[in-house]
């Protein structure tokens, strides 16, 4: 399976902050690719890069594997996108700007507009201007601008932002179908795990400008391990106990109590027993799993995704 | 790519419902109206006064072109460069993919269309006054042909605004907003308005526009050659500084 959008060490810089730092993403076809991270970690950077709308100031983009820079437009028709809060005119309507949109894209199918109004649940706005759209219904019309052409490629920075949660509910539900029925492949941003989570098939993590991890999101949830927590009068010592007496290898200190172990998890009956006999006072024993979120707050050193 | 005629019709399509469009009518009839008030203002002054058609259209070309056309012309390149920044709508447009340079060119062509017309409504709005003066209280040679003289000679002044308007256009795109040509715009016109007199406005491009336009540039004692030139020259950076800025700015 090739990749429908590959990056290279891609890096933008403003003023002396790089905003996008040696980011090499690879987003295979068909897939839904949940590209998460904080606000202001670079993923509308990337994306704006990724349609041409910002230069980068080196590294490659291959776009369905023509480069970007003798890319002559070609390759951008089988894209759809939104970035951030969609731009249309506000003193059309909906459907005008639908219709202007189209022609631009050489859409003369007479049902386009109608069909991809009806999509997103505006086909009855006919005489509002834009201007008096609610955030929700702008979202909505973007999504309707984003998948009017049938595009292969989705490009969607937030496009949840503003919808009520049976919009979330209903988008969610056309961007699976999308993907599993026409085998469209999304990119999508979000600074919410929870709804990465429900949609994505692989997961790129971006901080302060980089592209921290990308992974398959089953790998992840594999790679998601019990641990026992165990909180005791002296973390340091038990640490020492754990390694020495009980043969524990893979623990952390979390703070000056607190002591998570990922192996020999089924002893642990019998370590507690060696930590109370080496003298320490042990208060609480958990057998727990982390969650995404912790993995993620964990891997851009604090602080969560939001 | 997109082809540019598409383009044109789908920018036409963006005006639809645009307040802009009535402002910037009611903006150049004023022209009409100030000239209507002089003439009566002149007549009741000086009954044994009579006038032209083309005294009335020569003394317009003043407001046409160095005052009220200036303001209004500023206005409509900003509103057309910057709106795209406002809405926000650069970033729709321009990934379905419209080309950067046809995008530039397109508004252009607009503006031009718009001076056009513009220039065509003040026209006949003289007329339609003139007529009604020339009912009421009698005007010499009024007649169509001297009126579509004038309004070839209009039309001139109308290209050349254009031309002149492009440095303004840059500073729309630049500062994507309307408050910087706005008031770039007011110190062309005080500027216009000193100088629209003396001889050395043949070097100053706004109101050497003005001098082409009403025959009067030869009489400055400057080559009209180099008046053209400044203007050329003007314009020519107007547009260079528009598309290349463009090509190469950042959708942000």
């Amino acid at each position: 399976m090739g990749n429908v959008i590959e990056t290279e060490n891609l890096i933008k810089i403003y003023g002396q902050t790089p905003a996008v730092d040696r980011v090499s993403l690879h987003v295979p076809k068909g897939s839904i690719y949940g590209l998460l991270g904080r606000n202001g970690a670079g993923k509308t950077t990337t994306m704006r890069m990724l349609l041409n709308l910002i230069r980068p100031n080196s590294g490659t983009i291959l776009l369905f594997g023509d480069d970007h820079r003798s890319n002559s437009g070609a390759s951008y028709r089988r894209v759809g996108s939104i970035i951030e809060t969609p731009g249309f005119y506000e003193n059309l309507t909906g459907r005008e700007n639908l219709h202007l949109i189209a022609r631009l894209r050489g859409l003369h199918r007479g049902d386009a507009v109608g069909r991809a109004l009806e999509i997103v649940g505006l086909e009855g706005e006919t005489d509002k201007t834009f201007s008096s759209y609610s955030l929700g219904m702008k979202q909505r019309l973007g999504i309707a601008a984003a998948v009017m052409h049938e595009p292969e490629l989705l490009i969607l920075d937030e496009p949840i932002n503003g919808l009520d949660p049976i919009g979330i509910h209903e988008i969610r539900g056309f961007l699976l179908a999308l993907s599993r029925e026409r085998g469209t492949t999304i990119l999508i941003s979000s600074h919410v795990l929870s709804e990465v989570e429900q949609l994505a098939d692989i997961i790129g993590v971006m901080h302060e400008g980089r592209l921290l991890e990308e992974t398959d999101l089953a790998e992840l949830y594999r790679r998601n391990r019990q641990y026992v927590e165990l909180e005791t009068s002296d973390a340091r010592a038990a640490a020492w106990v754990l390694e020495r007496q009980c043969g524990v290898s893979d623990y952390t200190v979390r703070d000056g109590r607190v002591i998570r172990f990922y192996d020999r998890i089924g002893d642990r009956g019998a370590i507690n027993r060696s930590l109370v006999e080496s003298g320490m006072l042990v208060t609480k024993v958990n057998v727990s799993e982390d969650t995404l979120e912790d993995y993620f707050t964990e891997l851009i050193g604090g602080g969560g995704i939001g | 790519m997109v082809a540019l005629a598409e383009l044109i019709c789908c920018e036409l399509l963006k005006l639809k419902r645009s307040k802009v469009i009535v402002i910037s009518i009611l903006g150049v009839l004023a022209v009409p109206c100030m000239m209507l008030i002089e003439a009566l203002q002149m007549h009741f002054k000086h009954p044994e006064l009579v006038f032209t058609l083309a005294d009335l259209y020569d003394n317009s070309l003043i407001y046409v072109m160095l005052l009220i056309g200036m303001m209004v012309y500023t206005a409509i390149a900003a509103y057309l460069f910057s709106r795209e920044y406002t809405e926000g709508t650069l970033k729709t447009i321009l990934t379905i993919p419209v080309q950067k340079t046809s995008f530039v060119a397109t508004k252009f062509c607009i503006l031009f269309l718009w001076i056009v017309v513009l220039t065509a409504i003040t026209w006949a709005g003289m007329l339609a006054l003139a007529t009604g003066y020339h009912a009421a209280l009698g005007m010499a040679e009024f007649s169509l042909r001297v009126a579509l003289a004038w309004l070839a000679r209009m039309l001139l002044g109308g290209v050349l605004a254009f031309l002149t308007t492009s440095p303004l256009a840059y500073l729309a795109e630049r500062t994507k907003g309307l408050v910087v040509p706005m008031i770039a715009a007011a110190v062309i016109v005080m500027g216009s308005a000193a100088l629209s007199n003396q001889n050395v406005g043949a070097l100053y491009p706004w109101t050497a526009t003005f001098l082409l336009t009403k025959g009067r540039l030869a009489s400055t004692g400057y080559p009209v050659w180099l008046a053209v030139s400044i203007v050329v020259l003007v314009s020519a950076l107007g547009f260079a500084a528009t598309f290349g800025h463009f090509q190469r700015e950042d959708i942000t």
